[in-house]
């Protein structure tokens, strides 16, 4: 790990308990400044390179402080931005009968940091009921968003999908989420039962839903672990932030089988201590210690952040988790053959997925 | 006796010593610095104008007189700007 990258990974921290002292001794050069800056901006770490920098654990040239404020205002105000959006969104969903549930951004910055304006975020994301998912798109389209990527069939995005990117005219995306993540953890997901979990939570006023504290530490984890194939630190944090939060052990460990995540867990738990360099909070280490990897979780956890990410092998990787063989039919089916305008649209991506099926019948069910 | 608040709706973020504010209505965010950031941030725990001025007193160097009539005035420019609510108690 080079200098730049140990002193971003300690801007990471800073603030966590154990973790609340000087970074530096003295303020960075301009060239190492400039890295941490940049680093930082990229890595969604401004809120906390600001905190360290109020909080006199970080000594910086007078340059350098009003280089970083006026980042972090830009921030601040792509936040509230954000949260307005946000906010009309939700109530447009309401208004339509959609329920809807915020996750990460904005519910992470007000429910799991001391100050909001520690944890940066670029986007929205709302979970809604899979059967709610078409109604919903039609819903913010009114307001302008597209999809990015066209949606599968009409089955899958209501069954087996991760939901719908949208965006509006190049701005920032938003997120439709019918379950956490894609592919072999989010199948294991009951999504119903996040929004009979879902607490409240006030933005500006306005009531809003959040995950319960334990499906947004696992959420955390998952998204820590499985997100991208380099762990990213503010990720990371999250977790951190999240397990300092009053979480119910039992309910959180039995989430933790139910979801059938240990090995993912596990996982977070090398990435905090390897990557963030923190020690890993204690329920999370009694989590891990709770399975023994099988090749069938490598395939799966591989799936997401080994060297094939693709969707044909998160389709592979997951047929074995589905129960029944209706189920795994199902699911086959509705990711292998795209509804007819996507056919159309995309062309010759059709042959591929004919591909992904060959290869996904190959595997064995377990 | 005026009862001040934050209006309903207003989004905001705490930034380097300053507070960045966006109205209910509109989205054009307010910048507020110095002694208009400590009166939004006070805003958070008193609820009134002469509360406000108490708990400012001695963080802003200004006589009393001069930060009443000041605190006042910046009440009276953020009610107009739609950000903060005041009610006769």
């Amino acid at each position: 790990v080079s200098s730049a990258g140990a002193l971003l990974a300690a801007v990471a921290r800073f603030g966590l308990p154990g973790h609340t002292g000087p970074l530096a001794s003295r303020a960075t050069n301009e060239a190492e400044w400039s890295g941490l800056l940049a680093g930082a901006h990229r890595g969604r770490l401004i809120g906390l390179l600001q905190a360290a920098v109020d909080g006199d654990a970080l000594p910086v040239t007078e340059r350098q402080r009003s280089d970083l404020a006026a980042v972090h205002l830009r921030w601040c105000v792509t936040a509230i931005g954000l949260e307005r959006e946000l906010l009309e969104v939700t109530a447009q969903l309401g208004a339509a009968g959609v329920a809807s549930v915020v996750l990460k951004g904005s519910a992470h910055a007000h429910l799991l940091y001391p100050d909001p304006a520690w944890r940066t975020f670029g986007d929205n994301d709302i979970l809604v009921l899979g059967g709610d998912v078409p109604r919903a798109v039609d819903v913010v389209a009114d307001r302008g968003y597209e999809r990015s990527v066209a949606g599968l069939r009409p089955s899958f995005d209501r069954r087996f999908g991760k939901g719908a990117t949208l965006r509006r005219d190049g701005g920032p995306e938003l997120d439709l989420h019918r379950t956490l993540l894609f592919g072999t953890y989010g199948l294991l997901i009951e999504p119903a039962d996040l929004f009979d979990r879902a607490i409240p939570f006030e933005l500006g006023g306005q009531p809003l839903r959040a995950l319960s504290p334990e499906d947004r530490l696992l959420h955390t984890c998952i998204h820590s672990a499985l997100g991208d194939p380099e762990p990213r630190l503010a990720s990371l944090r999250d977790v951190a932030q999240a397990a300092e939060a009053r979480v119910d052990e039992d309910t959180f460990l039995s989430r933790v089988d139910e979801w059938r995540s240990a090995v993912v867990v596990l996982r977070v738990v090398y990435l905090l201590e390897s990557v963030l360099g923190v020690e890993p909070p204690r329920l999370l280490r009694a989590a891990a210690e709770r399975t023994v990897p099988t090749t069938r979780d490598r395939r799966a956890v591989a799936a997401y952040v080994g060297r094939n990410r693709s969707f044909a092998a998160k389709v592979r990787a997951s047929l074995s988790f589905l129960p029944s063989v209706r189920d795994r039919t199902a699911f086959l089916l509705a990711a292998a053959l795209p509804a007819a305008p996507l056919r159309v649209r995309f062309g010759g991506r059709y042959r591929w997925y004919l591909r992904a099926l060959r290869g996904a019948g190959s595997d064995p069910p377990r | 006796v005026t009862d001040v608040s934050r209006a309903p709706g207003v989004l905001w973020r705490v930034s380097s010593g300053r507070v960045v504010v966006l109205p209910p209505a509109g989205s054009e965010p307010l910048l507020l610095e110095g002694a208009a950031a400590l009166l939004w941030l006070a805003l958070g725990g008193s609820t009134n104008v002469a509360a406000i001025v108490d708990d400012l007193d001695g963080a802003i160097d200004a006589p009393r007189v001069e930060l009443e009539e000041g605190i006042a005035q910046a009440v009276t420019d953020l009610v107009a700007r739609g950000v903060v609510l005041t009610e006769f108690a």
